[in-house]
């Protein structure tokens, strides 16, 4: 079973006990859970990374609206470990090779590598950043139907063309996912070891091939899928349907949240 | 009146090989027309030509206006295409956007659009269905939602492209009751012979692009294969 980005948002998950239905954060307006999550995103990234303190109400703040939404904290954080591969691509090095105050060095027979406080603050400042980010959005997906997102995505004026392409991306993403599984499946079935020591190393030009595979199938997908909407009359306007209503609740969140987040920015010291 | 007329209509695809070759063929109003033939006889290619998706060479006549590129977009307005396979023609988040897709796009209103969604959805047996994700549905639910997403456009023509293959006997059985209660000029391309037999007045045999016979007499279709040895 393919394991969707709104997994949560689906009626069969809400019967299963594993989310509750009342949850406020489920009931607010998708444009409001978007700039909500917009502004932390803003908040924690203009924060100077030296405010260990600041974060640390940051981190509080997003976890009382993670138990609020209802949403399984364990999920929240298994899906937030997501970013780590890509902050340590980016910022890895970064503590051994900023200049500044040397907070340890090692010796490596020939190499000695040193470790620096301003290298490490970068280091700390990314992660942090991305990390709380992270929760952001995946409360935000995790809690927003994601036709609703786009609606509301459409409504704050974001351009059709990026709509129409977040659309199909998520649509077809799982698609072409699942055709990955089959080819993956008939692989497997005609695959063995035979006299080779490593099937991966035995395998690598398969996979090429199937990644080229899927390439020209999506290709064909795209194709089809233009033809598709051509013959349904689509010349490239932006025509929508209207469902979307923001109340008196949404709007007290997003204040509240507003304040929280400011009071945070301004006055925690 | 003739719904669509075909005059010495070919395709050339890129590779050099010729899809269609010289299709010449008249469908009355309101008939129905079976297409059979082997894989790889042209009968979808004829669909895309039909609808001026791809090049052709020849003249198509469709509610007697002859399709160029100028009045293509218009002619589509009374074309219905159902593809083969689902996934192909489903690429709205809900049921209801993407039946609503065509009826937006021609420029109703929204209370239109909305009377036009359910209309569609009623005919296919799937009301209350309108919210429902188009990727979480079975194989059968996607093919009745890509008939309701043509059918909401109200085409004066519906053509089905094997509609179908892939079906369990009891979603084939329903598919098949719901395309007989489908009023207006229908053209099917399908290798399912007992469907063509059933919901056709006519029959055209395709092979390697060309047409080798339009007949009438339904019932004796299996005897039409023997004869030209396919």
């Amino acid at each position: 079973m393919t394991n969707y980005l709104d997994n949560f948002t689906y009626l069969p998950n809400k019967q299963a006990g594993k989310v509750s239905l009342n949850s406020i954060i489920y009931r607010l307006d998708s444009r409001i859970k978007f700039l909500f999550s917009l502004f932390f995103i803003f908040f924690v990234v203009f924060t100077p990374p030296s405010y260990f303190i600041k974060f640390l109400f940051y981190f509080i703040f997003i976890l009382i609206i993670a138990i609020t939404s209802g949403i399984p904290l364990l999920y929240i954080l298994k899906r937030s470990l997501v970013i780590i591969p890509f902050v340590l691509l980016i910022g890895i090095f970064i503590p051994f090779l900023k200049n500044g105050e040397i907070a340890g060095s090692y010796n490596f027979r020939l190499f000695k590598v040193t470790v620096t406080y301003e290298g490490l603050v970068i280091f700390w400042n990314i992660f942090i950043k991305a990390f709380l980010s992270a929760l952001a959005l995946i409360i935000l997906s995790a809690t927003t139907q994601f036709n609703s997102l786009l609606e509301g995505l459409k409504k704050l004026r974001i351009p059709f063309i990026f709509i129409m392409i977040l659309s199909l991306m998520y649509r077809y993403l799982f698609i072409i996912q699942e055709k990955v599984i089959l080819i993956d499946r008939a692989r497997k079935l005609r695959s063995f070891k035979g006299k080779k020591k490593s099937i991966f190393l035995s395998q690598a030009r398969v996979f090429g091939n199937i990644i080229a595979m899927l390439f020209i199938k999506s290709y064909n997908q795209g194709e089809q899928i233009y033809t598709s909407m051509c013959l349904r009359g689509f010349t490239g306007d932006t025509k929508t349907l209207d469902r979307l209503k923001i109340n008196g609740y949404d709007i007290l969140f997003l204040s509240l949240s507003l304040v929280c987040m400011v009071i945070i920015r301004l006055i925690i010291k | 009146m003739k719904a669509i007329e075909c005059h010495n209509v070919s395709y050339l695809y890129p590779n050099g090989l010729k899809a269609i070759n010289g299709i010449d063929f008249v469908v009355e109003e309101n008939e129905t027309l079976g297409i059979i033939g082997p894989n790889g006889a042209g009968k979808t290619t004829l669909f895309l030509a039909l609808c001026g998706i791809i090049p052709f060479e020849g003249e198509i006549k469709i509610c007697n206006t002859e399709l160029t590129k100028s009045n293509v977009q218009s002619i589509r307005k009374d074309l219905g295409f159902v593809f083969q396979n689902p996934d192909d023609q489903l690429f709205m988040p809900t049921v209801y956007e993407d039946v609503a897709f065509g009826p937006i796009n021609l420029g109703f209103s929204k209370e239109k659009v909305y009377s036009c969604v359910k209309k569609a959805l009623l005919d296919v047996g799937l009301s209350g269905f309108e919210d429902r994700i188009t990727h979480h549905l079975s194989f059968g639910e996607k093919k009745r939602t890509a008939l309701a997403t043509v059918l909401s456009m109200s085409p004066k023509i519906l053509l089905l492209d094997e509609p179908t293959s892939e079906l369990d006997p009891w979603a084939k059985n329903r598919f098949i009751e719901l395309i007989s209660k489908v009023e207006g000029t229908k053209i099917i391309a399908s290798h399912d012979l007992q469907m063509i037999i059933d919901l056709c007045d006519r029959i055209m045999l395709l092979n390697k692009g060309r047409i080798l016979e339009i007949t009438g007499n339904t019932k004796d279709i299996k005897e039409l294969y023997n004869k030209f040895n396919l």
